[in-house]
Formats: C-alpha cells, structure tokens, sequence
C-alpha cells in the first residue's frame, strides 16, 4: 500500500530528475536574460516594470535588482531540487521555466522589433 | 525508535551500483541527453507561446496605420481613435507622431515600422528626419523624469538615446548628420540649443536661445523663432551658420503691429517664413537670402499653411477658390509658383517637401478623421 505522501505526490524516477535538473538549469539562465532584456526595454523607455517588486528594485539601482532577481530564482531553483523526488516539483519547475520562455520569448521579438 | 516514514511493505533494498565500464558511460550520457531533449521541449512550448502572444498582440497594434495606395502616391490614416500630429519627410521615408507612438513609413512599400513608444500616458514630439537619421523628443507623463531625445538611424534599423532633457524642451531637428535640440540651461536654468554630429559624436553650443517656438535646421544653418524679454516686442528670428558661426537676428514683422509668426523654414541659404499682421489683409509667406540680405513676399494669401521647402523649392497651402485647399510650389530661383495638388475636402494643417516628394496632412470634420497624403512632384 502507498504511503500518504507518495499517493500525494508521486515520485520522480532518476530520468525525471534528470529532466528536472536540466529545467532548473534553463530556468536559471532564462531568469537572466529576462532581468537583461525588461533592463534594456526600461532602458529603451518603451517598457515600465508592471511588477510592483522588481519596479522598487529597478528604482533602488542595479545591484539590488541583479541580487533579488538572480537570488531568489536561485533560492527557488534549490528549494525545487531538495523536492526532486517528488513529481509536483519537477511539473512546477515545467511550468515555472514555459512561462519564463514565454516571457523571454515575447520580449526578445519586443527588442529586435524595434 | 524512530517511526517509518512510510507504511506497508518496505521497499526492496537498492541494487548495488554496477561498475563504470564504456557501456554504463555511454548509457548514461544518452540518459542526460534525453533529458535535455526532454527539458527543451518545454522550452519549446512556453517559446510557441510567447511568439503567438507577440503575434497576437502585433495583430491588434493601435499604432498601425491604414496605408492605401492613390493615384499620385499613398494616403496614411491613423486608427483606433488616435491622432495624428507632426510628421517629417526623407529619405524617401515618412516620419510621423500620433500620441505617444513614433511611427517610420516607408512610401514606397507602406509598410510601417514602430519606432519609439513614450512611457505610459507620455508624449512624443513631432520627428525631424535627413537622408540618415530621425530624431525626435520623449516626454513623460510626469516632470519628475527627464524628457529623451533619441535618434534611428534608418539603414542600420538602430535606435540611440541622444540626450536627456530637463524642463520644456521644443521638437529636435536634424540635417544631414548634425542633430539640434534645446535643452535647460545648467543654473539659471536659461534654455539652451545643443547639437551633436550623430556620427562623430562631437557636440557643439550655440548659446541661449530665450525658449525657441520652434527649432529648424538645414545643412549648416540652424534656426530658431524666440520671444523678446519685451512682450510686446516682436519675436525674433535667429538663423547660424554652423559653419563660420555668423548670426542673423530677423524680426519677422514690424515692431508696432500686432503680428503673429505662423512657421519657418529654410530653403537652401533663405529664410522662409509665414506671418499674419494687423497691418495687411491676407497672411504673406517672405523669403530672406541670407547671403543677399533682400526680403521679396513669395506668396500672399487668407488662411495660409505655413511652408516646407527643400532645396530652392518652397511648398505651402491656401484656400482654392473652388472652395478645396491647394497645395502650391515655387522654386526661389526663379519661375512662377506651381500647382502641385488640390485636397476638396478637410482643412491642410501643414505640408513637408523632401527630394521629389510633397505631403499634407488634412484634419477632417470629425475629430480623429485625420490623414497624411503623398505625392510625387510633377
């Protein structure tokens, strides 16, 4: 019989934390090319931060916004590994990296529009 | 005595790792190339998705105009309840303002490309292009912010940040390769016109411009209409020639009649421009040969449209006896004025003139009804 937590959450085989490795990773860079690029837009002035959070660390300067941005993808990106077991953590990674290509995405054909 | 996390039957204990031989390696490397592949399709549909959400979003633009072709050249229409402001010739382009979008349509194909979007509720001001560059002014909602002044050059399809501007600044203007634009002064704060070399970089001053109605250049002359500390005095004129640097300060009217400056412009080394006194029945457009100080009217007219010119050539509008608009040329070096199109319907509210093309920009009954027409010189 399974346990609570397995029937919960089923469990992740080696592949698929593998496959959650390697989206962790692809989050992690696609975070940078989104601070980059929503930097360049800011900066182009066709763009304004709807993120109430990162707007304050965008006004505050560049090294407080490189540090949240970077630090808490990396925090989160960490948290997700420390549950690779578990399959929710690798569909939540999926999810998290699809919309950030999304975004990045979106932005970078905004930038090369123009 | 710690509890089992889990319940039931325990799990079968690990197989003991197999040795690393070239099979095992090559197994696991596949194994890590899988999952790339694996993770890249997710790459792939959240990619799908942003390129359909740019797509959707570029469908339903606001700042796309309705470009259709005419007999003589092509009629560009703002939509979506936007309206049309100040517009530039060149290059065979056209550059043009509506609202806060900064627009560069090329006549020829009327495709448009989208270069600059204020912030939120900002402004952009009218363009000023030349063969190479358009420059214009971005202003935001706020005065907390400075205002941009920014440059594309169009065969590199590269968009640069010029200038930051503090307080109120008039639309830059650019020639060649030499951009103008007036900014505040440091301390006093008294406003002055700058100017840069858009390919060498070098910037240069030209002094204090006493807040410019309006900044225009062509080759080496720059030039500029700005009140008098007297009120009542007529504005005045400033033409330079960045060249040796000689001033010219003209009064465009009389000191002592009631006057208004309706715009200038340069035609080759003559000032053109357009005024309205008490004293005469009609409004005038005068030219003044810089190098042969003489002023000769060149046009007289009720309601006319302040003129563009390019060149010798010197455009403008008047009310046509038919009860339309006709726009007319002249070439200052000599002939008689020419007719270069009749509008039947609307009010021209200005005109551009660039190498062999003429357009007009007519404001309809309704209030967004606004349109720029082009066509080719006879």
């Amino acid at each position: 019989m399974a346990s609570w937590t397995t029937r919960r959450s089923p469990r992740l085989g080696h592949f698929g934390q593998l496959v959650l490795l390697w989206v962790l990773v692809e989050l992690w860079i696609l975070n940078i090319a989104d601070l980059l690029l929503t930097r360049y837009s800011l900066w182009l002035g066709f763009a304004k931060e709807s993120n109430g959070v990162m707007d304050y660390f965008f006004r505050s300067g560049t090294v407080p916004t490189v540090a949240f941005k970077i630090g808490i993808v990396t925090v989160g990106a960490l948290l997700l590994w420390r549950l690779r077991h578990y399959r929710t953590a690798l569909f939540a990674a999926a999810l998290l990296t699809g919309v950030f290509t999304a975004a990045v995405a979106y932005q970078a054909l905004w930038v090369l529009s123009f | 005595m710690a509890e089992p996390l889990t319940g039931g039957a325990a799990s079968p204990a690990p197989a003991p790792p197999a040795p690393l031989t070239r099979g095992g390696a090559a197994e696991c490397l596949h194994a890590w190339s899988r999952a790339l592949l694996v993770s890249g399709l997710v790459l792939l549909a959240g990619a799908v998705l942003g390129v359909a959400g740019f797509v959707f979003e570029q469908s339903r633009a606001t700042w796309r105009p309705q470009v259709a072709a005419t007999s003589a050249g092509w009629r560009i229409a703002t939509s979506h309840g936007l309206q049309l402001g100040g517009s530039a010739l060149g290059a065979d382009h056209l550059a043009w303002e509506a609202g806060p979008f900064t627009l560069l349509t090329d006549p020829g194909s009327g495709k448009s490309r989208l270069l600059g979007a204020a912030a939120t509720a900002g402004s952009a001001s009218a363009p000023s292009m030349s063969d190479r560059f358009v420059v214009w002014l971005e202003a935001p909602a706020s005065g907390s912010r400075d205002a941009v002044v920014w440059v594309y050059e169009i065969s590199r399809g590269r968009r640069t940040r010029l200038e930051d501007v503090q307080g109120i600044s008039q639309s830059p203007a650019v020639s060649g390769t030499t951009a103008v634009w007036e900014a505040a002064g440091g301390g006093a704060g008294s406003p002055q016109i700058h100017g840069a070399d858009l390919v060498t970089g070098r910037r240069f001053s030209l002094g204090e411009s006493g807040g410019a109605s309006v900044l225009i250049i062509s080759g080496t002359l720059v030039a500029w209409a700005a009140g008098r500390p007297d009120p009542a005095a007529p504005l005045v004129i400033t033409v330079v020639d960045l060249a040796d640097g000689r001033r010219w300060s003209i009064a465009p009217y009389p000191e002592g009649q009631e006057g208004s400056l309706l715009g200038i412009a340069l035609a080759g080394r003559t000032l053109v421009w357009a005024r309205a006194t008490s004293a005469a029945q009609a409004d005038q457009i005068l030219a003044y040969d810089l190098d042969r100080p003489a002023v000769r009217v060149i046009a007289q007219a009720i309601d006319l449209v302040p003129p563009a010119a390019d060149g010798d050539l010197v455009v403008w509008a008047q009310p046509s006896a038919e009860g339309g608009t006709q726009v007319i040329g002249v070439r200052l070096s000599g002939g008689d004025p020419f007719p270069i199109a009749s509008v039947p319907g609307g009010s021209v509210r200005s005109v551009l003139v660039s190498a062999k093309t003429v357009a007009w920009h007519v404001a309809g009954a309704l209030l967004f009804d606004t349109y720029l027409q082009t066509a080719r010189l006879p």
